[in-house]
């Protein structure tokens, strides 16, 4: 699943599949606009079949969530494992501790949405 | 002038009006295969009478489960031709909200999920050609047309923002706004008022299919008016 969505990134992106690993960063690495993150997620749905939605793939609703959090005293992580289950403990903790240095969506984020929602 | 086409299949929404009917057997000629979507079965047998039964599909688009069995089961489309257009005109005033209610849901809300499905798939091929077929009254409507020129207005900024979004990916939109056709309703509206210019089905078809075609494509994420001269008047005739 890894292999197969680098090399969508790489086709949409324009680059060499071997520059881009699980850390890289969508945006902050890569450069993608919401147009490539759209054409990323319309290449998963057709190419490998998995269902998509676009604000749970990319995280786009995560700073909204993050705010609902708060107005209702629900611990942040809670929040984000109750609107992100493909995400991991480990790894919604890193985005809380990354968020300040922008875009958090990293490729492992793709891999591991297409894992949870792959169709069995 | 020979046209030329990259993609090869053709959707018309709405396709069993004249207009529908017209242009289905200039773009076969043209080696596309056509699929049509038709609100009723009695327009069903009438389409039956230009395509193959396999090729035509129920869809009401005011329906959700309607539409929803349509995504379902998306016919593949390189073309959209978007003839669907709401019936009914009334003053605002007077407006039923319940009904524009449901035709705000149909013509704004059930098309936008129409064409999300389809740009997808167009978007995933990087080929795709959407046009919308418009009316002279989105930019001039009589009294009575005010929700008939919001919902096609409505209808045009969709078409027009996602050539604009999509264009660079190969997917581009068109709007064309049409006069007073000498088909449907627009026949005996034409009949009674002989001074006014109407436009001729063929000619609104023909002018589709080159909108259609890869030398038409730099039409894009535009409306243009093909009313015969109707809108060009200082004073009405």
């Amino acid at each position: 699943m890894t292999d197969a969505i680098i090399a969508i990134i790489a086709d949409i992106m324009d680059m060499d599949p071997t520059a881009i690993t699980q850390a890289t960063y969508l945006v902050r690495d890569l450069g993608a606009e919401s147009i490539d993150l759209l054409e990323i997620g319309v290449a998963m749905e057709h190419r490998l079949g998995i269902p998509v939605q676009d604000d749970a793939l990319f995280l786009r609703d995560l700073r909204l969530v993050l705010r609902l959090a708060e107005e209702t005293n629900t611990p942040a992580a809670t929040a984000l494992a109750s609107r992100y289950p493909h995400l991991t403990s480990a790894r919604i903790h890193a985005i809380l501790e990354d968020l300040a240095n922008g875009p958090v969506l990293q490729v492992a984020d793709l891999v591991a949405y297409a894992t949870f929602h792959r169709p069995s | 002038m020979s046209l030329t086409f990259q993609g090869k299949n053709v959707l018309l929404l709405g396709g069993s009006c004249t207009l529908g009917t017209t242009l289905i057997p200039m773009l076969t000629a043209q080696g596309l295969v056509v699929r049509a979507t038709t609100t009723t079965p009695s327009h069903q047998s009438h389409l039956e009478e230009f395509l193959p039964p396999e090729r035509i599909v129920v869809l009401r688009l005011g329906n959700a489960s309607s539409l929803a069995a349509f995504l379902e089961h998306l016919p593949p489309a390189d073309y959209l031709v978007d003839l669907a257009h709401p019936r009914g005109e009334d003053l605002l005033l007077a407006q039923d909200p319940t009904v524009a209610e449901g035709l705000f849901l149909a013509m704004g809300v059930h098309r936008l999920r129409l064409l999300q499905a389809l740009g997808r798939a167009m978007l995933a091929r990087r080929f795709g050609r959407m046009l919308y077929v418009s009316s002279t009254a989105a930019a001039t409507p009589a009294p009575g047309q005010g929700l008939y020129c919001a919902l096609k207005r409505a209808a045009e900024g969709m078409y027009q923002a996602l050539g604009i979004e999509l264009a660079g990916r190969g997917v581009s939109t068109v709007s064309l706004r049409l006069g007073i056709t000498d088909a449907g309703r627009g026949a005996p509206f034409l009949e009674k008022r002989p001074q006014l210019p109407g436009v001729n089905p063929q000619d609104a078809a023909a002018c589709i299919l080159y909108l259609l075609s890869d030398q038409g494509l730099s039409f894009c994420s535009t409306t243009i008016t093909m009313d015969a001269g109707l809108l060009a008047r200082k004073y009405p005739l």
